[in-house]
Order: structure tokens, then sequence, then C-alpha cells
């Protein structure tokens, strides 16, 4: 009788599969949370990545930098994803970004040896942070959750968003100033109401 | 020395830490004695502090068990659909080519070429081409590729011409199963080497990709070196 020859067969793909790409899953979550804004679109776009990049599983294992290769594809369905729910092309947001000037409105989260007062006065700043964050341009949004939360280089990210390194710097720049007023301005609406 | 308006320009840069030592020195100096610049390089440091500690929703507690079982069910689906397309989803769509060779591992790299056999499939069902391979001996460490023709694809790595991988030979009948699709008609030449030692043996075998589903079964093809 004859012997069966391994052939890399269903069962050792989706083995070799989960291998390659379980250790990304948590980094691919957040990512998308930072895309999407909300947890179930945020696993649904994980899931449209998988399926998406299922059919070249046999290819992955040659991808030299897999992380921001899946980044870039996850960004490529996510701004798919948004041109068909808004049926025309994205409109870019044109941010009228200023410094804030006064008092630094990060203040409270940088502050150590908190209080239980000071405890819930961190809780409700981050959920200002967290609106202030969702109130930035899309194009705003990305760069900073690319580099300054999930720590992608300048150079991944040209890679990432297809864009040259001097226009992600300027971008980024205008990012945090832009974020750094919209969290003044939402502190001071709490203030007065 | 630095002025103010020079060190606000590379202050991003330095926060980053994308400038070189030398200017990372000069900047660090003028930080050292500039109150207001200081101010405005810890502002930047607790954005981009504040920025890490945002958080977020934890995925459901099944995400990872579920997002690949998920992907894995519809990449079955599709299959089913695709398979279904013709009338050959029916019906059991394989068939066996058997090609027969004594694989005795001469001194020569050689390619070794022969009468070529054919079999004849079609379109979008699956097909099992089975290989078996005679070897006089025990062989660990074989090499073996397939190569595709235009319009060919193994069940499950579409877009891809090619695919290697190790494995072993034993003394004896070795039997080799190729899930074989094909997504266009026409013809052309599936080709398995076998290397080792840095000796490889080629099979060939013509495909023949037609619009029906009267497959022709092959004949054997003995092969010997």
């Amino acid at each position: 009788m004859a012997k069966i020859l391994g052939f890399p067969n269903q069962g050792s793909d989706q083995h070799n599969f989960e291998q390659l790409l379980g250790p990304h899953l948590e980094h691919l979550y957040r990512l998308a949370y930072r895309f999407a804004g909300t947890k179930p679109d945020a696993e649904d776009l994980v899931q449209d990545l998988l399926i998406k990049i299922y059919p070249r599983r046999g290819e992955l294992d040659k991808v030299e930098k897999l992380r921001p290769w899946l980044a870039r594809v996850m960004y490529n369905l996510f701004i798919d994803s948004k041109r068909r729910q808004n049926r025309s092309p994205i409109h870019l947001t044109i941010d009228n970004a200023t410094d804030s000037e006064g008092s630094e409105p990060l203040d409270y989260l940088m502050s150590e040896n908190l209080g239980p007062e000071d405890e819930t006065a961190r809780h409700i700043h981050n959920v200002h942070m967290l609106r202030s964050f969702e109130q930035l341009s899309h194009d705003h949004r990305m760069v900073l959750s690319l580099h300054d939360i999930e720590g992608y280089t300048l150079e991944e990210m040209t890679t990432i968003l297809v864009c040259p390194i001097g226009t992600l710097k300027s971008r980024l720049h205008r990012a945090r100033a832009r974020f750094r007023g919209l969290l003044k301005t939402t502190l001071e609406t709490q203030e007065i109401q | 020395m630095m002025n103010c308006q020079e060190n606000l320009r590379k202050l991003n840069d330095y926060t980053d830490a994308l400038i070189d030592d030398a200017d990372r020195r000069v900047i660090e100096a003028h930080l050292s004695s500039c109150e207001p610049c200081r101010t405005t390089y810890e502002n930047e440091q607790s954005l981009r502090e504040a920025l890490r500690q945002l958080t977020i929703e934890s995925p459901s507690s099944d995400f990872r068990e579920r997002v690949f079982a998920k992907t894995y069910a519809h990449h079955a689906r599709t299959k089913r659909f695709r398979y279904g397309m013709g009338l050959g989803g029916a019906i059991a769509a394989s068939f066996f080519l058997m090609l027969t060779s004594n694989l005795f591992f001469k001194p020569t790299q050689n390619i070794q070429q022969f009468d070529i056999p054919g079999m004849t499939i079609s379109l979008n069902e699956v097909h099992n081409v089975k290989l078996i391979f005679k070897s006089a001996q025990n062989l660990s460490k074989a090499t073996f590729t397939i190569v595709l023709p235009p319009g060919l694809e193994l069940d499950g790595y579409p877009d891809q011409s090619k695919i290697s991988w190790e494995g072993q030979l034993q003394q004896g009948e070795n039997l080799l199963v190729l899930p074989v699709i094909a997504r266009n008609t026409g013809t052309g030449e599936l080709t398995a080497y076998v290397t080792h030692n840095n000796k490889e043996k080629s099979f060939r075998l013509q495909m023949n990709i037609n619009h029906h589903q009267e497959s022709s079964l092959p004949h054997l093809a003995i092969q010997s070196v």
C-alpha cells in the first residue's frame, strides 16, 4: 500500500494561518477600534481583513513586515467601507487647527498619586479625550492612531497610508494641535454646563 | 546658540526621536535653559502619553475563535457556490491520474523528459490528481515543487502558480494527491519536481481544460529512469 505524502492541506493550512495571524489579532483589533470607533465595527473590520487575506495565506509568511502590511490592508478595507457608506468618495475635513492657549488641558492625565476625587476627574477627562478624538477628521485620527497610539514609524506609515513622509509629519503636527484644541473646547463646554 | 523659534520648529521631531545626535544635543541644551520651551516640550510629551492612554472597549471574549471560524466558514460557502456553478457540482468531482514512476536518483542533475501523459478536466471543479512516486530507498528532506499552467490552481492556493514544500519519501510507493481546480479553459503543463541532494526529477502532465464536464480519465503512465 502506498504511503501518503504530506501535502499542505486545509487542516494544517488553518493551523498555520492561526499561528501566523494569532499574535497580531489583539493589535489589529485595537487599530480597527481606532479607525472605526466602536467595538462591533472594529470586530467586523478585523473579520473582513481575515476573510480578505485567507485566500493568500500561502504567501503571508513571505511578507517581510507582516504587521504594517496587515495594517495597510485593513486601512484599505476601512476606506472602502467608508466609501460604500457614503456612496461617494470621502470628503476630507479641513481643520482650522489652532494651538490651544492658556492652561494645558492634559494636566489631569499627567498627575500622579491621585485621590478618589482626582480619579473621578481623570475618568471624566478620559471621556472628554475620547469625545475629542472622535471629532477629529478621518486623516487626523489615522495618523494619531498609527503613530502616537500604536507606535508605527513614519516610514511604516508611508507604506500604510501611501503618503510622503513630509506630508505625514505636517499632518501629525496639525492633528495634535487640532486634538488639543478640541479637548480644550470640550472641557470649557463642560465647565459652562 | 539656538533661539526659541528654531527650537520650536524642531521640537516635534525631537519628541518623536527623529533627529540626529548633534541636533538633539543642541535642543537639550536649549531646553535646559529656556522654561517656556521646556513647558511646550512637556506638553507635547503629555499629549502623546495621553493619547496612548486612550481606552477602548475590549473585544468579545470569543472574538479570536469566532473570527477564525467565520473566515473558514465564509470561504467554505464561497467554494461550494463556485463548484456548484457547473453540472459537475452534482457529481463527485474527483478522478484520478495514476502517474507512476520508479524514483531512482541517478547522479545527474539533468531533468528527465518523457512522452507527456495528459488529462482533460472541466472548469471550476476540484479534481484530485494522484501521483505515485516509487522510491528505491528512504529519502528524507526531499523537496516537492508543483508548477501549474495558467488557469489552473491548487485548491486552497489561489493565484499561486508554484508551490514548494519539504517532505520525506519512503522506500516503495508514495502517494501524493493534488486537488486542482481549473479557472480558465486551455491547455498547459502541470509539472511536479522532486529534488534531493541537488538532484532533480520532473514529472509532466498535459492538462486540457474544457467548459464541459465530460472529463476524460487519463491513461496510466509508467515512467522509469
